[in-house]
């Protein structure tokens, strides 16, 4: 057994090197300013939306502009907002903003590119789309990321809502990730297999189940699938991969 | 037991390892997130989202209307401004690739002399230096000026004592003069083409460069289009098919240059069924049709028939021009014309003049003599303005030469020939970059606002700042009070404020004019009429002895200028289907008398020069002569146009007509064999249908006797049910389209819109030469018949969008399907590359990555951030602009609607010219796509068919056959050539 010993420890390495490399982002990600969003959001009551503006109005949130963190953190003679003695990271910040750069921030959430995603549609959405179990029997102190809870938190809307994906911000002293799957079809699956018909339609028209018998069960399938809201707007199919890979 | 590795435990291990290195290829390096500095707070801004700016598109003098679609401050679609009058929302093909003059590679990027590079105060001070003292002996050549440019440029060269020569290759100084001299009106008039009951058109190309093309095609649509049982012919004379000529109803032959001889003998006989004009008997006696008839190489019996449609179809449209009809005798074949038009009663009917014209026409005489001048050293300095006459002018003419003898100061955004052997060359913004003005027409001021910020990659300057820096510094007095070119193009917009009686605050007028792209207002109308001088006129044909040279102005290179743009070069010529060359047309049957078989080479020599080039048979050229396209040959003008095909221009000589404008058919050639095939690439299969209608056409006899279409899907019992019986199917959208192709002209703008709307890449003549071109919506061309009695069709091919696809089911990783909205989806990151659907389709629509394709920069800034941009190794086709469904209903839903019809243009329908293209929802009954499709009532069509319907594809588009006047024969025969 013993002669297989250097064998398997390779293997073992090389193994352990996959599961390190491939999961780097368990991990926070260096950032070029140790900026805290507890401090501010948790702290300083501010709205996520205050920096990151584009977010009901475009596909993108929108990383705060440097000169919104200028605004309140200028150079010297303007009214500072800074811990008593100054801080060396404010010090970083005034730097770029002196030299006319912009910080070159990490992504942490990241979806990959061949994925559009619209936050604007999840910001301004109607939560009443959700089947009327989404979201119960929530306990936010025992696994605030079960489906339940983003469900739920998504439901109660704003700041909330952000968290349902981007989990608790608020308290974050780094930005992490705290689904591990963020970003992968099934993660966003999840919550849009609990819109009403969701399921529904997904049966019917990835299958070719929906092919026979059609005509009869046309009526029944189709009010099953939620296709019409009540004033007669043809809700948006989710499961059609066109909607967001295009 | 053996030492060390097994084989079957190396690869266990190798397995392992195998695993690691992929995982570890997996980890992305962490993106990086690069905010704004300073976001724009002086107007909405988002991201990823689009806006609108209204502007005026530059390439060619028509100056329509434009509507810049900007993401992130980049330009990134060019669309016609649907406001305005003369466009109404239609942008041709070089229009369209007007963003790849913002964003080509070879702009120029910073000042230089011939020693090498300078900066930006030095090159103007040897700029400044250079004027003073020079005064009296400097030259300004540029384009013709429109609008507040030629009040500026008056200030400007008297600021610095100098003169000023417009330069325009295709310029239509010809019929300028010959209005002036038959109406007393210097101007060109407005064509009321739909006002026509007929139309006959002497050689002018006035769907391809000839006016504003994109107006000329509305309004001549409008007039032709099929509707109620009839359609208003046009009859196209003259010795050449171009693309304009192929949309006629009939063809008449005559031999080059004879165009006017003809236009008088049908003046003539239309004068003698009309009456009036008995002042004009004598001088008509001259040009009876049997004087004419051999003269013309056309029968007397022809032009009589013509005459007398003429007289039936009252108020009829003669036009003529461009340089196929341009001999020596250019200007009185122009006068010819206008006096058909008098005799026909068409005068102030169809053809209107306006009271004041405010267009500058540049004359090929003042060229010569500035030559002239620059040889005898009369001219110390040359600005030369965005013009190219080192390449385009005849070489005979000695403009290179002389220009050497001055000083020559080129302000140019795109190297060219002549910024090439320029002393100083200053980089000059794009049109797209800075403020101006265009007055095209009576009562039409069209704005010109920079939509983005200058392209980083160059350090240009607007050339009217230039100008204006330049003038300060040799004269204080020069520009006072006026900083920069805004502020005086506001000072003159004051005046216009003034002018059309607007008594807003002017901040709130100029608001107004950037949103709705200028000020329109009617055009004024005068009455003219003939005067007596035109009897002094008498037209000949050219003495050409063997083949007549005929030059064809380019659809899509316009005068060359289009050849450095990479869409135009890779989109083909809609009649030669070629790509990235020139090309030689011939007659069948004087090629077979020469020995020269179709793809030979041939050399053509005429006094002034040779060159080689492939020769395509065709039969849309007359039997003496030959034809070549301008545009290619270039050498100096960047990476796309340098070393494609030849320059046409070296052929011919220096000679003018009697307005000064250069005869263009004006040289014999000598056409000699070589024994090497040609390598020009073309993408059409094959030049015959081959039986199989994909081009269809019916005529209006079949359609007024009460017979029904033939085409439609054949009602077949079938397996499985429709998509439209499936539940949650095309509820409730099924987007469809429709392609009317008695509209369509093959203009071949809808193909350069797709591929700035959908991020296409170019691939360059090698690949397509092997079939890898990437256009996802091409026009195939089709012949009918033979010898004069040709018929060309064009049909525009895309994505069909099949309810039952023949790609879908043998996809192995379900990549393609269909979705519920009837569009046939490709998911890219699904895609394997198995080609599979390709091979499947019967539309042959699908393309393939087979490289990942470069964008040089700064081409990639134009990418569409809604679309996807494709890799290599994937599929990729038409997907009805699902970019721009999105984007709609995802406004839509912010209303809580569903979408609603004309909400959503594809690409290809915004910018048709002639409203050939029509989509929306097919699911919808009262939509104008299925009011057209007419599917739910196949056996009340007309003239829609489905392409290939005995597949049982279910295609989603619709065509509408094209409609004849008459039966083409050769049908039948199906030999493989055109």
């Amino acid at each position: 057994m013993l002669r297989h010993f250097p064998k398997a420890l390779l293997g073992a390495v090389l193994l352990g090197v996959a599961l390190f490399g491939s999961s780097g982002s368990l991990f926070a990600k260096e950032q070029p300013i140790a900026f805290s969003h507890q401090l501010h959001v948790s702290q300083n009551g501010i709205a996520c939306q205050y920096c990151h503006l584009y977010a009901r109005r475009s596909y993108s949130s929108g990383v705060p502009p440097v000169s919104t963190c200028i605004g309140c953190h200028g150079p010297n003679e303007m009214k500072v907002v800074q811990p008593a003695g100054g801080s060396p990271e404010l010090d970083k910040l005034r730097d770029y903003w002196a030299k006319g750069e912009p910080i070159p921030w990490a992504k942490v959430h990241d979806i990959p590119d061949f994925v559009r995603f619209p936050h604007k549609e999840h910001i301004n959405v109607d939560s009443s789309r959700f089947v009327d179990e989404a979201g119960r029997g929530c306990d936010m102190d025992a696994n605030p990321r079960s489906l339940e809870c983003k469900l739920a938190q998504f439901r109660a809307g704003g700041d909330q809502r952000c968290q349902a994906c981007h989990g608790n911000v608020t308290q974050m002293q780094v930005v992490v990730k705290v689904d591990q799957n963020f970003g992968g079809m099934g993660w966003c699956m999840e919550c849009h297999l609990q819109v009403k018909g969701a399921v529904e339609r997904k049966r019917a028209m990835n299958t070719l189940a929906g092919w026979f018998n059609a005509k009869e069960n046309d009526a029944k399938r189709e009010a099953a699938m939620h296709l019409v809201d009540d004033n007669g707007y043809h809700t948006p199919n989710m499961n059609d991969c066109f909607t967001c890979h295009y | 037991m053996k030492k060390g590795l097994s084989r079957r435990n190396l690869f266990k291990y190798m397995g392992v390892a195998g695993t690691t290195a992929v995982a570890a290829g997996c980890e992305q390096k962490p993106e990086k997130l690069i905010p704004l500095l300073v976001p724009p707070t002086n107007f909405e801004y988002s991201p990823s989202n689009a806006y609108q700016y209204m502007t005026t598109c530059r390439e060619c003098e028509a100056a329509c209307g434009m509507m810049v679609t900007v993401r992130e401050n980049r330009a990134q679609k060019a669309e016609g401004n649907p406001l305005h009058p003369l466009n109404q929302g239609a942008l041709c093909a070089r229009g369209q690739a007007s963003l790849q003059s913002l964003y080509n590679p070879d702009r120029v990027a910073t000042p230089s002399g011939k020693s090498g590079g300078l900066s930006w105060e030095e090159g103007l001070k040897e700029f400044t230096n250079r004027l003073s003292g020079s005064e009296g002996q400097i030259v300004y050549l540029g384009r013709p000026a429109s609008g507040t440019d030629q009040s500026f440029l008056e200030e400007w060269l008297q600021a610095v004592g100098g003169r000023k020569v417009a330069f325009d290759l295709l310029s239509p100084s010809a019929a300028v003069a010959a209005n002036q001299l038959a109406f007393d009106s210097a101007s060109l008039p407005e064509l009321k083409f739909e006002r026509a009951q007929m139309l006959v058109n002497f050689s002018s190309d006035f769907m391809e460069t000839w006016g504003n093309q994109v107006e000329n095609a509305r309004r001549f649509t409008e007039m032709h289009a099929y509707a109620e049982g009839t359609r208003r012919p046009y009859v196209h004379v003259g010795p050449h098919l171009s693309l304009t000529g192929t949309k006629s109803d009939r063809w008449m032959v005559i031999k080059p240059g004879t165009e006017g001889l003809v236009a008088l003998a049908l003046a003539h006989e239309v004068r003698n069924k009309k009456g009036g004009f008995d002042w004009l008997e004598s001088y008509l006696a001259a040009y009876t049709p049997d004087q004419v008839a051999s003269a013309a190489g056309v029968d007397a019996e022809k032009i009589r028939e013509l005459a007398e449609e003429m007289v039936q179809h009252s108020p009829s449209l003669a036009i003529g021009g461009g340089p196929i009809a341009a001999s020596e005798s250019a200007m009185e074949t122009q006068v010819a014309i206008n006096i058909l038009n008098a005799v026909a009663g068409n005068l102030n009917e169809t053809v209107v003049f306006s009271e004041a014209s405010h267009q500058e026409v540049a004359s090929h005489q003042e060229v010569v003599e500035l030559v002239a001048d620059l040889n005898a050293g009369k001219v110390r300095v040359l600005v030369v303005d965005d013009v190219n006459p080192v390449y385009a002018l005849p070489p005979e003419l000695g403009f290179a030469e002389a220009m050497s003898k001055a000083y020559v100061v080129s302000l140019a955004s795109l190297k060219s020939e002549t910024s090439h052997l320029a002393n100083l060359v200053l980089p000059a913004l794009t049109p797209y970059e800075t403020w101006g003005d265009a007055n095209p027409r009576d009562g039409v001021w069209s704005l010109q606002q920079p939509v983005m910020a200058p392209v980083d990659m160059f350090d240009a300057r607007a050339r009217e700042d230039i100008l204006m820096t330049v003038a300060k510094s040799l004269r204080r007095t020069a520009f006072e009070g006026v900083e920069n070119y805004r502020d005086y193009l506001q000072q003159a917009w004051q005046a216009i404020q003034t002018q059309v009686g607007n008594t807003q605050l002017f901040e709130n007028f100029w608001i107004q004019a950037l949103e709705t792209g200028g000020i329109f207002r009617a055009s004024g109308s005068t009455n003219v009429e003939l005067s007596r001088r035109v009897t002094q006129v008498s037209p000949s044909a050219p003495s050409l002895d063997g083949l007549a040279l005929l030059v064809s102005p380019s659809l899509l290179l316009g005068d060359g200028s289009g050849a450095n743009k990479p869409w135009l070069q890779e989109s083909p010529n809609p009649v030669s289907q070629i790509v990235w060359d020139s090309w030689v047309e011939i007659h069948p049957e004087t090629a077979e008398k020469l020995g020269i078989q179709d793809r030979d080479v041939v050399e053509i020599t005429t006094p002034q020069g040779s060159l080689t080039a492939t020769a395509i048979h065709f039969y849309g050229v007359h039997r003496d002569a030959i034809s070549i396209p301008i545009g290619q040959g270039h050498e100096h003008s960047g990476m796309t146009a340098d070393g494609f095909g030849v320059n046409v221009m070296k052929l011919l000589p220096a000679k003018l007509d009697a307005s000064g404008t250069l005869a263009f058919l004006s040289t014999s050639v000598e056409v000699k064999g070589t024994n090497a095939k040609g390598y020009t690439v073309n993408v059409d299969g094959g030049p015959r249908q081959a039986g199989r209608d994909i081009a269809a056409a019916t005529t209006v006899a079949a359609l007024t006797s009460g017979e029904k279409a033939k085409h439609g899907h054949k009602r077949t019992t079938e397996t499985y049910p429709d998509r439209a019986e499936t539940a949650g199917y095309y509820k409730p959208y099924r987007w469809g389209m429709t392609i009317d192709l008695d509209r369509c002209n093959g203009c071949s703008a809808c193909v350069v819109a797709c591929y700035a709307e959908n991020n296409i890449p170019v691939v360059g003549k090698e690949r397509v030469a092997i079939g890898r071109e990437m256009s996802w919506l091409r026009l195939e061309r089709y012949f009918e018949g033979y010898g004069d009695d040709i018929e060309v069709r064009i049909v525009p091919m895309l994505c069909q969008q099949c309810g039952n696809a023949g790609c879908e089911p043998v996809c192995p990783v379900y990549a393609t399907y269909h979705n519920p909205e009837g569009l046939n989806a490709m998911i890219y990151n699904r895609c394997v590359g198995t080609r599979y659907c390709s091979n499947n389709c019967a539309y042959k629509v699908r393309r393939f990555n087979w490289f990942s394709y470069d964008f040089p920069a700064p081409l990639h800034q134009q990418l569409n951030t809604s679309m996807t941009t494709r890799d290599v190794g994937v599929m990729e086709k038409c997907n009805f602009c699902v970019p721009r469904l999105t984007a709609a209903k995802h406004q839509a839903k912010a209303l809580g609607r569903d979408l609603r019809d004309g909400e959503v243009l594809t690409a290809c329908q915004q910018t048709c010219p002639t409203q050939a293209i029509t989509f929306g929802n097919l699911a919808d009954p009262n939509s104008k796509v299925s009011q057209l499709a007419m599917r739910e009532d196949m056996d009340h069509r007309e003239r829609q068919y489905e392409v290939l319907p005995e597949l049982n594809y279910k295609p989603a588009v619709t065509y509408l056959k094209k409609v004849n006047t008459r039966e083409v024969g050769g049908h039948t025969d199906e030999a493989n050539h055109a």
